[in-house]
């Protein structure tokens, strides 16, 4: 398995990945993505659905192979070393699925704790500490056909944690989920985040992505688009800055339209919106909204979901 | 007569959706002949054999007719697993909410599994006979389709019947139709003579579909008069008949069961 | 090992759960009694062994059917293929787990024809070669398991395949003999006969019922040990090529 590593925990490079359908045109599902995740770091990839991201973690986690390129995780080549990958990783594909929901949760992750070739005592004991550790000893031999969405997917945590693996790969882990569910969820992986294990992790989940991830990477149609934390993410457009004020008059709204600077003003119900797109333009609209009289004035910066919006929706209306 | 002329339209119109299900989604023609027929065959052919084992030609022709008739009642039995397809498909609550009694429609539905039988019987028999030397009454055709159209339908009411208690339990379809399917080669003198059996095995045999037909048609291929065969034939549209009724007895009555606990709107999976 | 164990575990537990394998199971003594009664009807007292062994041969042979064309599929239908993929356990492992253990479960056969043959005909069954039973009992069950791996792996390979599936009962057991010796079967057929293992363990366990001398046992025993070796060899190689197909092509997760 080789020494200890000191390098990313994952390395993609130039990686491809085509498929074929059955008498249909070739589908891309990756088109030359490189990204590179720090040991320790939790790792979100955002995107919308059929962005890739699937495609990717597959990839990654040694299921799929790539088409061309190349992915490490730890140092190991997914696709000519796999065998050497799998005790390294710990995966959770989104979904329902997955599961033998006639088993019980215990029958479950017995299996899984001999395909990762545990002893069957140490196999026993790291079932039951699992099972503890995702508040789940109490309904442990119930059978997994009884269990809530949040349940399985805790369930689901537990077998990919089986053999104790450095790296996480978590697919969309908190989708389905009700808001409590997916909060006590994000609570496990904040937790599983301070045993710097590395995460990486899938989501269409601007707000989960902003409270669990030390950097974003964004994905559409197999592209990354950007990679940064997500406060340098939102900053991106901060010098996009805009004010919103009620109760603006037509007059106001026309002098503010012609101000250099000003990008756009647009009625957003009973508030106005004004865009800027270059940096000291917004003192100049503040001092001119409260001389026309206007006194309910906000100043707000997008949120990543803005900012993501932007990023796809630039490239993506107009194909 | 307004009634019947109902029930009859809403057997029609089901039989040609059944029909329409099974050609397209359940078989296509080569399915059929590889996933069915071809076992069929060899399921006959195999007990033939045992008659070749046993070294009188006499065993060989009982063990092929009977169980080359077998095989049409087998197809009839499939209306009891279909039945389950039904919920799952969701229309069941619909038909049990409509003015048609959902028996109708069900058997309706299955119908298309009677010509079926009757196809994959004839055509093992045909193909089989000859290699095991065993003479078909050709002449007799037109009354050989007769019998055989008798046992699969009296059977395939036994099925629907079957069909109402497997609605309760879904889980078990596959089980209940396995298990009438051997219980009637077992002791339907399919292949054992039922004079092999004690008095009460024999006496159940007597009111299960298929025992008296099968003795009709096996009279029929040993050249009996017609008085013989038109008996037996007419207690086996009695053993028919009885189990219909049972069926519309007993479906009502397990559809209100159904209602009251829920069963029949979830699903199997 | 460890998983190997996990595997056959695994199975049971699934087995129990979804008392799978029912028909499978209960289909024996309707057989039996067939048999049973046919052979008595005719008066041939002597062709009861042939009456006892067809039942269990079927049962068994039914079962590693059932498995073999269940255990990828289904896995792969509810997307456990591809987490099991990325294990440090090998695939072949599982499936060979999952099927041994299936097929071990088939031996309850023996048990449920000596029953009916006891209590349904009075029939007492007595074994004049107990070693041969044994070891006939036991190649049989290894060699089931290499062939179903070899089904197991040609029902993913070509998803048509499992059309006969259904179909792969009747015409084996005419042409493996397990009820009618294959002597009874026109000759250019034998050889094609000999290729299956049940040929062989079909006589060796009517000639343990016997009580003439078994002839040639360890030799027969072999070609059936054989033949078997050659369906595990066979049955991981299309596996390989299978998963490596699959996880090529993206199609690992559907069905």
């Amino acid at each position: 398995m080789g020494g200890p590593w000191s390098g990313p925990a994952v390395v993609v490079e130039d990686l491809v990945r085509t498929f074929q359908p059955k008498k249909r045109p070739e589908v891309v599902a990756l088109q030359g993505v490189s990204l590179r995740v720090d040991e320790g770091e939790v790792h979100g990839l955002l995107g919308p659905n059929g962005a890739g991201k699937t495609t990717l973690v597959k990839i990654l986690a040694t299921i799929l192979l790539p088409t061309s390129g190349s992915a490490t995780v730890l140092g190991r080549d997914v696709a000519a070393e796999a065998t050497s990958v799998r005790p390294l990783i710990g995966i959770v594909l989104g979904g329902d699925r997955g599961l033998y929901n006639r088993l019980t949760a215990r029958q479950n992750l017995r299996y899984w704790a001999a395909l990762h070739k545990l002893e069957p005592g140490a196999g026993r004991r790291r079932v039951d500490a699992l099972l503890e550790r995702m508040g789940l000893t109490k309904r442990a031999d119930d059978r997994v056909q009884t269990y809530s969405r949040g349940m399985r997917q805790r369930l689901h945590l537990a077998r990919a944690l089986m053999h104790d693996p450095p790296v996480l790969f978590l697919d969309e882990p908190t989708t389905g989920l009700d808001p409590l569910a997916a909060r006590e969820l994000r609570a496990i992986v904040g937790e599983l985040a301070g045993e710097r294990r590395t995460i990486f992790l899938t989501t269409h989940d601007m707000a989960e992505a902003e409270a669990l991830c030390q950097r974003v990477t964004l994905i559409d149609r197999g592209r990354i688009l950007a990679t940064e934390t997500p406060r340098a993410l939102s900053e991106m457009l901060s010098r996009y800055e805009r004010v919103e004020c009620d109760g603006a008059t037509d007059e106001v709204v026309a002098d503010l339209s012609a101000l250099r600077g000003v990008s756009s003003v647009s009625a957003l119900g009973l508030s106005t919106r004004i865009e800027v797109d270059s940096d000291g333009v917004v003192p100049e609209v503040m001092r001119r909204l409260v001389a026309a009289g206007v006194t309910s004035v906000r100043v707000t910066r997008p949120t990543l979901e803005e900012v993501y919006l932007d990023l796809v929706g630039r490239r993506g209306m107009d194909v | 007569m307004s009634r019947l002329g109902h029930m009859l339209r809403v057997l029609g119109w089901a039989a040609l959706v059944g029909f329409r299900d099974t050609l397209g989604a359940v078989y296509t023609v080569q399915s059929w002949v590889l996933g069915l027929f071809v076992r069929m065959v060899a399921q006959v052919a195999f007990f033939a054999s045992l008659g070749q084992l046993l070294g009188r030609q006499a065993d060989v022709e009982f063990l092929l007719i009977g169980n080359a008739i077998m095989v049409s009642t087998s197809s009839s039995f499939t209306v009891t697993v279909a039945t389950v397809g039904e919920r799952d498909a969701g229309t069941l609550p619909l038909l049990v909410a409509s003015p048609t009694s959902p028996l109708v429609a069900l058997m309706g539905r299955g119908a298309s599994f009677v010509p079926n039988g009757l196809i994959t019987s004839l055509g093992a028999l045909a193909i089989v006979a000859p290699l095991y030397d065993v003479s078909l009454p050709w002449a007799r055709l037109p009354a050989l389709l007769a019998l055989l159209t008798l046992v699969t339908v009296s059977t395939y009411m036994t099925a629907t019947f079957l069909a109402g208690f497997v609605l309760r339990s879904p889980g078990t379809r596959r089980t209940v139709s396995n298990v009438a399917r051997l219980v009637m080669m077992a002791f339907c003198g399919v292949s054992v003579p039922l004079s092999v059996y004690p008095e009460v095995v024999r006496a159940v045999a007597q009111v299960l579909p298929l025992t008296h037909g099968l003795k009709a048609i096996r009279e029929l291929f040993a050249g009996a008069g017609a008085s013989d065969i038109l008996g037996d034939a007419g207690l086996e549209a009695l053993v028919g008949g009885g189990w219909l009724l049972l069926s519309l007895a007993t479906f009502r009555w397990l559809a209100d069961a159904g209602r009251r606990d829920g069963s029949i709107v979830f699903s199997t999976a | 090992m460890r998983a190997l164990i996990g595997a056959i575990r695994l199975q049971l537990q699934i087995v129990v759960a979804d008392r799978g394998y029912l028909n499978e199971i209960l289909t024996n003594p309707f057989f039996a009694v067939i048999f049973l009664g046919v052979v008595r009807a005719a008066g041939r007292r002597d062709l009861t062994t042939f009456a006892i062994v067809a039942p269990v041969l079927m049962t068994l042979w039914a079962l590693s059917l059932e498995i073999s064309g269940n255990v990828v599929s289904a896995d792969r239908g509810v997307g456990i293929l591809e987490l099991v993929v990325a294990t440090p356990t090998r695939f072949q492992t599982v499936v060979f787990g999952r099927v041994l253990a299936v097929t071990l479960l088939g031996t309850v056969g023996v048990v449920e024809t000596w029953l009916v043959a006891r209590i349904g005909f009075g029939v007492e069954v007595s074994v004049h070669h107990p070693g041969v039973l044994a070891g006939a009992l036991a190649a049989t069950a290894l060699a089931m398991t290499g062939t179903a791996l070899v089904m197991a792996g040609a029902f993913v390979l070509a998803g048509g395949a499992r059309t006969f599936q259904n179909t792969m009962n009747y015409p084996i057991y005419l042409l493996a003999g397990v009820l009618v010796p294959i002597s009874y079967l026109p000759g250019w057929l034998r050889p094609m006969s000999r290729l299956i293992f049940l040929s062989w363990s079909a006589d060796l366990l009517r000639d343990s019922l016997q009580p003439e001398p078994a002839q040639d046992v360890l030799r027969r025993l072999s070609a059936v040990l054989l033949l078997g070796a050659g369906g595990f060899l066979i049955g991981s190689i299309i596996l390989r090529l299978v998963l490596h197909r699959v996880r090529h092509l993206g199609t690992i997760g559907q069905e």
